[in-house]
């Protein structure tokens, strides 16, 4: 008895969500012309956007955006390739809910149809990304992940998907033992990589790269050098606030200079560097008594300027 | 008859349910009409500062705003600390957000780096720009980023590479104390600036009982003041040890640099300089109140309230309500964190000199993404952080400007960053860990060390040995951790690499330019870094005596000239 009583009022319920059913099934036929007014955007726009949806973790609208694109443009187009790389990118990164399986395919469907669009080596690093990411456990060894990155090295040249490959190949190869690896084998390649002016883009990255190798090899001053380099090759991103701050390389270059290479006057400019362009940085302390130390030590441009 | 019975009471209580949900609607209802006027664009600004400083700040911010924009409202949303974490995900996930949210608190940080992307604007696009409300003033025509104390660095987010939020102010830390209380207990009016005679002046306080035949305490803390302790005045004392385990040579001691140095026998922990910190901490702690460890920041408060401890550690934005609770029954000093500015005989090995402090921009807020009039938002950002309002805003709160020529309140003077000084591990000792197993070691030994049921010799060798023993066993794990990186590293370039592929023509565009920093900062330094580290620990790159090297110093009065390494030459 107790249960029956309430089950007129559900019947009135249930009423009430047809009724609601009906308005909302109205609301969301409103809805369509806005939807359809997505035409209206370009592909460009759909693709950016995509992507956009993507860098916010929100999947399903990007790999939506994606498909859409896909869905209306031709095979071949270059809007068409995007659309494909940029649903493949979403399937093997998203978490949760990637398939890298699905990438896969969509990769390697873009290396079949445009084996010649700059895309294609983008798609052919992914795939090599795909295998050593996979590797949590480090099975991989660092031969293999070579091997892997110069793949693409061989197969692009000069492309910038082969470059970034490149450079991949070399932080691999540091950590390999010789004949094949190590920093002794790094150094040559890298040093003729970075002397190439195709390749300036990737420069500084390299100078970076060859200062390791030269601290393997303890070669103080040509670590210095490479830091040095590194860092006038350095291309800026103009909006970020850490754009001009390079501090911990002019710390790295000035003690490099001043306990090992023994070089006053690269490490008083670097010392000088830290407290004239970042007065708020950690450093400037001892940069300041360090800069103190070789100044009374008489070695100073102003001392020379004086003779 | 019963039935019907049954029936009109069920009808009863289906009627007052129902007159009671007419009722909160129309509370609702009501309560958000006086909040919204019709025809008003309401902006709401949700934040935890519960202090009523704050939330009057904020009003008086808000009301003027609205005089100079009619058509607009802005409304608080003041939601308690201790739920602002789960608060948030609630109203973001549910899209019922406030149009302006205070961020940072109350979830992890690789959760808010998630939600940055995913329901906030990003501020990139409007940081070049001048603030249009500091026309007038010396920063006009000045780019928004660059009229702030910090450079809006607080207001970036380095892994994806955008501005997310607006820095309002920069708080400092110091000890507070009971200028009162001082006096009477060691006839000192002011607090010695000064490591020995301020500690001795603790010493002083707590061998004097109070009026409830207890003794003083010198020193209100609790475990979470511990670690702003270990912070600001433990650690870094530890700043001698970068001459030997600076690996990268970055000028930071990481604690993967302490754990591989300590491993490799590099880094010797019964050495005088971490022999030294371990003093130091126990030296101050032993003028904390008995049974600190397990204490809460109120209960701290709230003795140094009662006038039962002279000091307490206080944040810039601790010290309105510190000032209240003192408020015609004492009188409150600030002073500097008293570190050794000299040699101390006592703590051998230790660095000198005063602490680093840099202006750190806080109280920031961003855009939610679902916001319906984002345009105001922002505008009502640039009003707040332009320099007269800014001014007046932490003023009325009692906190420090972030904006540039902006005055601070003089009795938050003695918060004034004070620049250059050494520094210790980022985040202090207190957390020392390489993985799960040693961070769980540590804490256990520096709390049996903390309540002196061990002494530093057990604590230095028993977490010596553990880590000779585990660092190379640890190594796996480490490296997993590190490839789970890697694979979220790539999502976070991906979106960069898309819409390079998709807007930028050549390799010098816009976005290629950050993609390729965000690969090397994210990737191939943190790969060189390992390449360095594994090379110390297998013994094949050869770091000498000291990752730096040493330097020939010209010796003092006819003695011969000296090798020594950093820092010792810098003294």
């Amino acid at each position: 008895m107790i249960f029956r009583a309430p089950l007129p009022n559900l019947r009135r319920i249930s009423g009430l969500v047809r009724g609601g059913i009906v308005v909302l099934a109205a609301l969301l036929a409103g809805c369509l012309p806005a939807s359809k007014s997505r035409d209206s955007h370009s592909d460009a726009d759909v693709l950016a956007e995509s992507w956009v949806y993507f860098r916010n973790g929100e999947y399903n609208k990007a790999a939506a955006g994606f498909d859409e694109v896909m869905g209306r443009t031709k095979q071949g187009e270059p809007e068409h390739l995007q659309a494909i790389y940029g649903l493949a990118c979403t399937w093997s990164l998203r978490r949760p809910g990637e398939d890298t399986a699905r990438a896969a395919g969509l990769y390697q469907r873009i290396l079949d149809e445009a084996p010649d669009d700059p895309l294609a080596s983008w798609c052919a690093l992914a795939l090599v990304r795909q295998k050593i990411t996979a590797d949590i456990t480090g099975k991989l060894s660092h031969a293999e992940v070579m091997e892997l990155y110069d793949g693409i090295v061989r197969r692009y040249p000069g492309q910038p998907a082969a470059l970034e490959a490149l450079v991949c190949r070399e932080t691999a190869r540091l950590r390999m033992p010789a004949p094949e690896g190590g920093p002794a084998k790094v150094v040559p390649i890298l040093t003729e990589f970075v002397q190439d002016p195709k390749n300036s883009a990737w420069a500084s990255v390299g100078h970076l790269i060859l200062a390791s190798a030269y601290r393997a090899l303890n070669q103080p001053r040509s670590e210095m050098n490479a830091l040095i380099q590194s860092m006038e090759t350095w291309d800026k991103d103009p909006r970020s606030p850490k754009k001009d701050d390079r501090t911990r390389n002019y710390w790295q270059i000035a003690v490099l200079a001043d306990f090992q290479v023994k070089d006053a006057e690269t490490a008083k400019k670097y010392y000088r560097k830290i407290i004239e362009e970042s007065p708020q940085d950690k450093r400037i302390y001892y940069a300041r008594i360090a800069l103190e130390r070789l100044e009374a030590q008489g070695t100073g441009p102003d001392r020379e300027r004086d003779r | 008859m019963k039935k019907l019975a049954f029936l009109l009471a069920s009808r009863w209580q289906a009627a007052a349910i129902a007159l009671f949900l007419l009722w909160a609607h129309g509370a609702v209802v009501g309560y958000r009409a006086a909040e919204a006027p019709p025809g008003k664009k309401v902006i709401r600004i949700g934040h935890w500062q519960l202090e009523p400083g704050v939330r009057t700040a904020l009003d008086e911010a808000a009301r003027a705003y609205e005089k100079l924009h009619p058509d607009v409202r802005i409304v608080q949303d003041a939601i308690p600390e201790g739920t602002y974490g789960q608060w948030i995900t609630c109203q973001l996930m549910g899209g019922t957000a406030p149009d302006i949210l205070e961020v940072g608190i109350g979830l992890p940080s690789h959760v808010w780096i998630g939600y940055f992307q995913r329901y906030f604007l990003t501020l990139t696009p409007y940081v070049s720009e001048p603030n249009p409300y500091n026309r007038g003033t010396e920063l006009e025509g000045k780019a928004w980023r660059q009229t702030f104390r910090d450079g809006m660095t607080g207001g970036y987010q380095e892994e994806i590479q955008e501005y997310v939020r607006i820095p309002l102010s920069v708080h400092g830390i110091r000890i507070v104390y009971n200028k009162d209380l001082l006096e009477k207990l060691t006839g000192q009016r002011e607090a010695p600036g000064e490591l020995r005679p301020w500690l001795e002046a603790c010493r002083r306080i707590a061998a004097q009982n109070g009026p409830d035949g207890k003794p003083y305490v010198a020193i209100a803390s609790s475990s979470y003041h511990f670690t702003r302790w270990d912070q600001i005045m433990f650690s870094p004392a530890l700043f001698g040890l970068k001459g030997h385990a600076d690996f990268n040579r970055d000028a930071t001691l990481g604690i993967d640099e302490l754990a591989l140095g300590i491993a490799t026998g590099r880094l010797d922990l019964s050495s005088p300089t971490f022999m030294s910190y371990l003093k130091l901490m126990r030296e101050v702690s032993d003028q904390f109140q008995p049974g600190y460890t397990g204490l809460t920041r109120d209960e701290a408060v709230f003795l140094f309230s009662q006038q039962k401890a002279v000091f307490i550690l206080g944040y810039s934005y601790d010290l309105g309500g510190l000032l209240e609770v003192a408020k015609d029954r004492f009188e409150v000093g600030v002073l500097q964190v008293p570190f050794p500015q000299k040699a101390d005989p006592q703590l051998p090995g230790l660095v000198p000199g005063p602490n680093h402090e840099a202006a750190n921009g806080a109280f920031p807020f961003s855009i939610v993404r679902s916001s319906k009039h984002p345009e105001i938002a922002l505008d009502f950002l640039h009003y707040l952080s332009s320099q007269k309002v800014n001014e007046r805003l932490n003023r009325t709160i009692g906190w420090i400007p972030n904006t540039l020529g902006a005055k601070m309140d003089g009795s938050l003077a003695a918060y004034e960053p004070q620049g250059a000084g050494i520094y210790g591990v980022p985040n202090g000792l207190s957390n020392f860990g390489i993985s799960g197993d040693s961070l769980i070691r540590w804490r256990q030994l520096l709390s049996l060390y903390q309540i002196r049921q061990i002494d530093a010799p057990d604590l230095v060798q028993d977490f010596s040995a553990y880590l000779k023993q585990e660092f190379h066993k640890l190594r796996p794990e480490r490296v997993a951790n590190a490839r789970r990186e890697v694979a979220k590293r790539d999502r976070e370039s991906a979106y960069l690499r898309g819409m390079a592929l998709l807007r930028d023509g050549s390799a010098d565009g816009d976005y290629w330019v950050r993609y390729r920093a965000a690969l090397v900062s994210r990737e191939i330094l943190p790969e060189l870094n390992g390449f360095v580290m594994q090379g110390i620990e297998n013994g094949s790159i050869d770091t000498g005596r000291t990752p730096y090297g040493t330097v020939t110093v010209p010796g003092r009065g006819g003695k011969p000239a000296k090798e020594v390494i950093w820092p010792e030459v810098l003294k």
